[in-house]
């Protein structure tokens, strides 16, 4: 007998992406959109997505209007920063292949709320983190970059970040929510990275580096073994099948099979 | 004439409190179909899309930037 996890039960196909090469944000953030719109159309099981990401400052489409912009992303590019905007809201969010990625892409039910689709994200995640002996929760860290509500913040640093982005509708919409985690990045160079940006286009909102920390750094060195990165995706993945998800996701997954009907 | 709403319950203003009209993807008076994305409006890192709920005329009642929380109707569909 084939054994089916809870995950298969609820029909999330999940997926883990650039594990031994980081994948080109933009690239990425298209192949979901497009996958996104096959959930909500129903040609495609909701999915939940790991990955990881080339060196990237990404931006919102309200920073993209900023004075300068195009000219500060080149110079940005120059210094291995390249930036890429997102349809999400928030701040700019600046990512490597230390940072794994969860992308959750669902039917879009507007019975559900963010909350919901935020503790269905970040069950897995502080998980994953709790396997480490990294107790972290879903808080707001005034002082890190792209600060918000929904941080994932370990002894009041965020180690990571959510955002959601809700497609369409009409009862073909998806919801996509996707977290970032930073495992073996500088909390220091991130920060001053998103600084550069700010300054540079005339903005005075400012980070601050001792607001964020890394998976790296909550751990012993002798527990930190190559590629911690990877080590974080496989247990990422283990952590979306075993942990509770289908409490918060249950009700997503029946308006799934309600639209595939 | 129906009513467009940002969804009654989509988030908890206990948490966030706010969200803006973030655009108008049509100009007040424009024809729509249904199912066509009108609006978007964001709540701190949140987006969504609003879609209009049946064709017709577009009566903006909610200017770009303007403040909803769940519940607000911006919009209105006016027959013809």
């Amino acid at each position: 007998m084939v054994e089916v996890s809870p995950a298969e039960q609820l029909g999330l196909a999940i997926n883990q992406l650039g594990q031994r090469q980081p994948l080109s944000v933009g690239e990425a953030l298209a192949w979901q959109a497009n996958a996104g719109g096959e959930v909500g159309r129903g040609v495609r099981p909701p999915l939940a997505l790991v990955w990881r990401a080339q060196r990237t400052l990404i931006v919102t489409r309200r920073e993209a209007r900023l004075a300068n912009f195009a000219a500060v992303s080149r110079v940005m590019a120059e210094e291995g920063w390249p930036v890429h905007i997102r349809e999400s809201g928030g701040g700019a969010f600046p990512v490597g292949p230390g940072t794994v990625m969860l992308t959750l892409l669902l039917p879009r039910d507007d019975k559900h709320s963010l909350e919901v689709l935020y503790a269905t994200l970040s069950a897995p995640i502080l998980s994953m983190l709790g396997s480490y002996r990294v107790a972290a929760s879903v808080d707001a860290v005034p002082g890190s970059f792209c600060s918000g509500r929904h941080d994932i913040a370990v002894a009041g640093r965020k180690i990571g970040g959510m955002a959601q982005r809700w497609s369409g509708g009409g009862g073909r919409g998806f919801a996509m929510a996707s977290a970032a985690v930073i495992v073996d990045e500088d909390p220091e160079e991130l920060s001053a990275t998103v600084n550069r940006f700010y300054a540079r286009c005339g903005v005075q909102t400012r980070c601050n580096s001792g607001a964020v920390t890394s998976l790296c750094r909550q751990l012993s060195p002798v527990n930190v073994g190559v590629s911690l990165e990877r080590a974080a995706m496989e247990t990422l993945v283990r952590c979306i099948d075993a942990t509770s998800i289908e409490t918060a996701f249950a009700g997503l997954s029946r308006s799934h099979q309600t639209h595939s009907a | 004439m129906v009513d467009i709403r940002v969804p009654d319950g989509l988030w908890d203003i206990t948490t966030i409190p706010e969200g803006v009209v973030a655009n108008w993807f049509f100009n007040d008076g424009s024809g729509v179909v249904e199912g066509a994305t009108v609006a978007e409006v964001v709540a701190e890192k949140s987006s969504f899309d609003i879609t209009a709920p049946k064709s017709g005329t577009l009566k903006i009642i909610v200017a770009k930037d303007g403040v909803v929380i769940p519940g607000t109707v911006i919009a209105r569909i006016e027959d013809g």
